[in-house]
């Protein structure tokens, strides 16, 4: 049986999967991972299913932690099932006391220049963890959100199909709550040792997070409310991540966005999906994000691209953004 | 009939009206309806709305204007469709006034607001059947529509940041409960021990789109027992 122990909860950190789909009729917000993308790498990485969403059911793959702005520091402790430990190359520096293979953990996402046992590792790669090792986290180097995903996954309940946390209804996740000093989570068991500490570094799936590019856009159903002078600010405006933001929208300042005279801001409540620009009433668009209500009044005047999401997702108050129409 | 939009790569939208009708949301829910039937690979979840169906799909799996195509060829067919079965449920309310703080604090000043006796606010709010146009805002949250204007009140300047599970409240036209602790701005004039969400429970939701309901007026007496009652 193997565990964690959160030794430090970080600013914010919570349990996430792919997300909780097929509620949103019911006022039901999906939540997961707000890159899910370094989610699903992350998962991939350590050999846990990364999850598949179909019409013939949703499977949100394994449940992760996603930590914001600051890292948590994590105790590892008890042993995997599934592997005999002599087999691998151990990270233990006691050669009297053999070290029990814990996990296997892989870090993507935001670069918090991550640690065991205060010897950084790398991102974007396997590693062997064992029992009574600490992962630490020194600082942060870019992006806004760092995935560990451990083999087997968080063993927490399913809620409604899934293990995301979602804070506002206090449901998922450890208690529907973000993780604090004294949480134990239990791992589930794996038995395939995808992981491997010789195994290379994957470069090829490592976003930039630091580009400068613009985010691409699709128009949204309100875009005509928009005469050609807001359109024009909107594309061209650079745009600050306000403080305001957290996993429900990224609230941006910046020029504000005019709208025809004729027409206002508001809608008749209506969906919105992952992605959406809202312009509420004070010109100021809203990018709504992993934890949206499945409804919004305000006009959507556009959609990121899917592909788009994680680059946004990393963003943190302060970081700047500007838009790209295709 | 319908117009398309899409909602980036991942959802398209289908509108029926510019408009806020019982005929417009029961276009919406034969909609939603006939395309449940079909069952098309790709598709992940629906948000019906007044007028509005959201289809979310995989855009690893389908796309755009293959749902476009599959969407625009059921059209014609929606007219036939029967109307999904709907329920009618009772939501006993603890209307405010000089029992618990917490329970309909601002129900006296909508009776002021319309120049109206509490008793009367009270009567008028449960004198009329709602229809659930649409869930959204927190899980389980009912856009009810039906309200009297004579019991109208616009929203609160400073919205509250609290406001407790089952709150029963207005907001200019509408009325409302709250199923889960948030923030808001509506007036509350009263709280049901009722709960519309409860992850633990099957169904998980009281209310779908298309149900009715009747607000019921009751004592504090009974309120903490069905409190008791449903809170297990």
């Amino acid at each position: 049986m193997a565990e964690i122990i959160i030794e430090k909860g970080g600013m914010l950190t919570t349990i996430q999967d792919s997300g909780r789909h097929g509620y949103q009729r019911y006022g039901m917000p999906v939540s997961g991972a707000m890159d899910l993308q370094a989610l699903q790498t992350a998962n991939s990485l350590v050999g846990n299913s990364s999850g598949n969403l179909s019409h013939t059911g949703n499977n949100p793959g394994a449940a992760a932690l996603e930590a914001t702005l600051t890292g948590p520091e994590i105790l590892f402790r008890g042993s995997c099932e599934s592997a005999s430990s002599d087999s691998f190359p151990q990270t233990s520096i006691d050669k009297y006391h053999p070290a029990t293979l814990c996990t296997i953990i892989a870090i993507t996402g935001a670069d918090m220049q991550p640690c065991i046992n205060g010897r950084p590792i790398e991102m974007y790669r396997p590693v062997k963890v064992n029992s009574g090792d600490r992962l630490t986290f020194t600082g942060l180097k870019n992006g806004c959100r760092t995935y560990i995903a451990f083999a087997g996954g968080l063993d927490v309940p399913m809620v409604m199909g899934s293990r995301s946390t979602y804070l506002r209804a206090k449901i998922g996740g450890l208690e529907g709550r973000a993780l604090k000093a004294g949480d134990v989570i239990p791992l589930g068991s794996f038995t395939n040792l995808a992981g491997n500490n010789s195994s290379p570094k994957i470069t090829g799936i490592i976003p930039d997070y630091q580009t400068n590019r613009p985010i691409r856009i699709i128009s949204g159903p309100e875009i005509q409310r928009l005469d050609f002078e807001g359109i024009r600010t909107f594309l061209t405006t650079e745009y600050t991540v306000s403080a305001n933001s957290d996993r429900m929208g990224l609230r941006l300042d910046g020029q504000p966005i005019h709208i025809k005279r004729a027409e206002g801001h508001d809608i008749i409540s209506a969906g919105v999906s992952f992605g959406t620009i809202q312009l509420p009433g004070n010109g100021q668009p809203i990018i709504l994000m992993a934890d949206r209500q499945t409804t919004g009044g305000y006009a959507r005047i556009a959609n990121v691209l899917t592909e788009d999401l994680p680059i946004v997702a990393q963003l943190k108050p302060g970081d700047k953004i500007n838009f790209a129409s295709v | 009939m319908f117009k398309y939009f899409p909602s980036g790569d991942s959802a398209i939208i289908v509108k029926a009206s510019d408009q806020i009708s019982v005929e417009i949301n029961n276009t919406i829910r034969r909609l939603l309806t006939r395309v449940e039937m079909e069952s098309i690979p790709g598709i992940t979840d629906f948000i019906p709305s007044y007028n509005e169906l959201m289809i979310c799909f995989n855009p690893s799996l389908t796309g755009f204007h293959k749902l476009l195509d599959i969407v625009r060829s059921l059209e014609p067919s929606i007219a036939d469709i029967h109307l999904p079965p709907s329920t009618f449920k009772e939501v006993p309310v603890l209307y405010g006034g000089d029992t618990q703080e917490s329970i309909g604090p601002d129900l006296e000043d909508v009776a002021r607001f319309n120049k109206l006796s509490v008793d009367d606010v009270i009567q008028i709010h449960s004198s009329v059947t709602y229809l659930v146009y649409m869930l959204g805002f927190t899980p389980g949250f009912c856009y009810l529509g039906g309200m009297d204007s004579r019991i109208a009140m616009p929203r609160k300047k400073t919205p509250r940041l609290k406001i407790p599970e089952g709150s029963v409240g207005i907001a200019d036209q509408q009325t409302g409960i709250y199923p889960i602790e948030s923030p808001g701005g509506w007036q509350l004039i009263g709280q049901t021990p009722l709960k519309l969400f409860d992850p633990n429970r099957k169904p998980e939701f009281l209310f779908e789109i298309g149900d009715t309901l009747r607000f019921k007026p009751i004592s504090e007496t009974e309120f903490l027992r069905l409190s008791q009652e449903w809170q297990r």
